[in-house]
């Protein structure tokens, strides 16, 4: 038997020709897998029903979907993996950040997916999402913290799509491959969305599967959202804030690592701040910097 | 009275040193005058051509260089303004206790407790 040269086969060329055919089989084999259907939650909106998906979170069998606006309040939704109907084990849905945490109850296991612990603070970052429709592209705008004039809870990443913006609560992998957000809101009439930074989902998700619901660490101390620069007007007497020794007209700096510049980036840092762990806080008091450990208690609106 | 033997002979030394003094002196400047003139005449009749136009390039590099006189437009007269104006007063912050980006969403304005 003669080669392509014209010359014989010899046993290391055969083997060689056998593991190459190997390999091809396998990359044909593997474009060929199908990819794990979509987790599918529907709400209930009116006499309508509004279907959004579903992302699996870090760890546990544990999904997160976001709560449409359509739907006026939470009630026990339906939850469909591809097309099978699948029993809620359990389902908790948090008002502030309009998260839903759902655990199936046929024991079907979620193939969970890795989540960042700090989204990355960049602009121009590339995302890509998975959906049923294919692979999503989208570039990231940056942080979004106050939209006309209203101060969010906490601060989303807008996300520029290529395409079309995928459907709420498609998870935002980075280039890492960890779940960097989630998907929001759409822009009207545009390619852009809203996305919930993965902090924010683990920060809601602990509170939810401890008690519940979210509970806010609070330090007692009041900010004027008019301020341009984040100073502290008023600290209650006994609060942690108190206790640490902060005073009116401080002006805050660091709250638990992340830089304040203005009133919503303090929003932004109050909202991750949970009762009794321990925050370091920076602030200027004068032309004397100060840096200080406080332990929120739990948020006196409750 | 006649003068001594040497003394047309020393009158002659010194008067051919200080023409030829002269003579290095005015070179200076005027061989140069000379040498232009000596070529000029040497050109003939295309001297004045040649003059011709270098005045042409002269009065056509001088108009087009100069200055124009910048066009006066005369404004229309106007008080002077005296008073000061405030600035805006800032738009006031809203803090928004959900998550809810329609424009609809009511939030709550003043001081705020964390």
């Amino acid at each position: 038997m003669e080669n392509f040269a014209g010359g014989q086969w010899h046993r290391p060329q055969c083997v060689m020709m056998f593991l190459l055919l190997i390999f091809f089989v396998r990359v044909i084999h593997a474009e060929a897998v199908p990819v794990s259907p979509p987790w599918m939650v529907g709400f209930s909106a009116g006499e309508s029903s509004n279907a959004v998906t579903a992302s699996p979170m870090a760890q546990g069998n544990v999904l997160v979907t976001i709560l449409p606006f359509e739907a006026a309040r939470m009630e026990m939704p339906s939850l469909k993996h591809g097309s099978v109907e699948v029993p809620i084990e359990w389902c908790a849905a948090d008002p502030v950040s309009r998260l839903v945490f759902i655990t199936p109850g046929d024991a079907r296991k979620i193939r969970n997916t890795p989540w960042q612990s700090l989204t990355k603070n960049s602009n121009g970052e590339t995302y890509l999402c998975t959906g049923p429709d294919g692979v999503l592209r989208g570039t990231s705008q940056g942080w979004v913290k106050q939209v006309a004039g209203k101060v969010l809870p906490f601060a989303l990443l807008r996300i520029d799509f290529e395409n079309r913006v995928p459907p709420c609560g498609t998870a935002v992998v980075d280039s890492t491959g960890k779940v960097a957000a989630l998907v929001f809101q759409k822009e009207d009439g545009t390619r852009t969305c809203y996305a919930i930074p993965a902090e924010a989902v683990l920060r809601v998700q602990r509170d939810m599967q401890a008690g519940g619901k979210l509970v806010r660490g609070w330090l007692g101390l009041t900010l004027l959202p008019e301020n341009e620069v984040p100073t502290v007007v008023k600290v209650f007497t006994n609060s942690p804030a108190d206790q640490v020794g902060l005073k009116p007209h401080d002006i805050l700096q660091e709250v638990g690592g992340r830089q304040v510049l203005n009133y919503a980036d303090a929003a932004n840092a109050f909202f991750y701040l949970r009762s009794g762990e321990p925050v370091v806080l920076k602030f200027r008091r004068g032309a004397v910097q100060w840096e200080i450990t406080a332990i929120p208690s739990v948020e006196a609106k409750d | 009275m006649r003068p001594d033997e040497g003394y047309w002979q020393d009158f002659l030394c010194e008067f051919h040193h200080r023409q030829r003094q002269q003579a290095v002196k005015k070179a200076g400047m005027m061989r140069h005058v000379e040498a232009f003139s000596s070529w000029l005449s040497d050109l003939g009749p295309a001297k004045w051509a040649y003059s011709a136009g270098i005045a042409y390039a002269s009065i056509t590099a001088a108009f087009l260089l100069m200055p124009k006189e910048a066009e006066k437009e005369d404004l229309p007269a106007a008080p002077v303004r005296h008073e000061v104006v405030p600035a805006a007063p800032a738009l006031p912050l809203e803090q928004l206790d959900k998550l809810d980006l329609t424009p609809s969403a009511q939030g709550s304005s003043g001081e705020q407790a964390f």
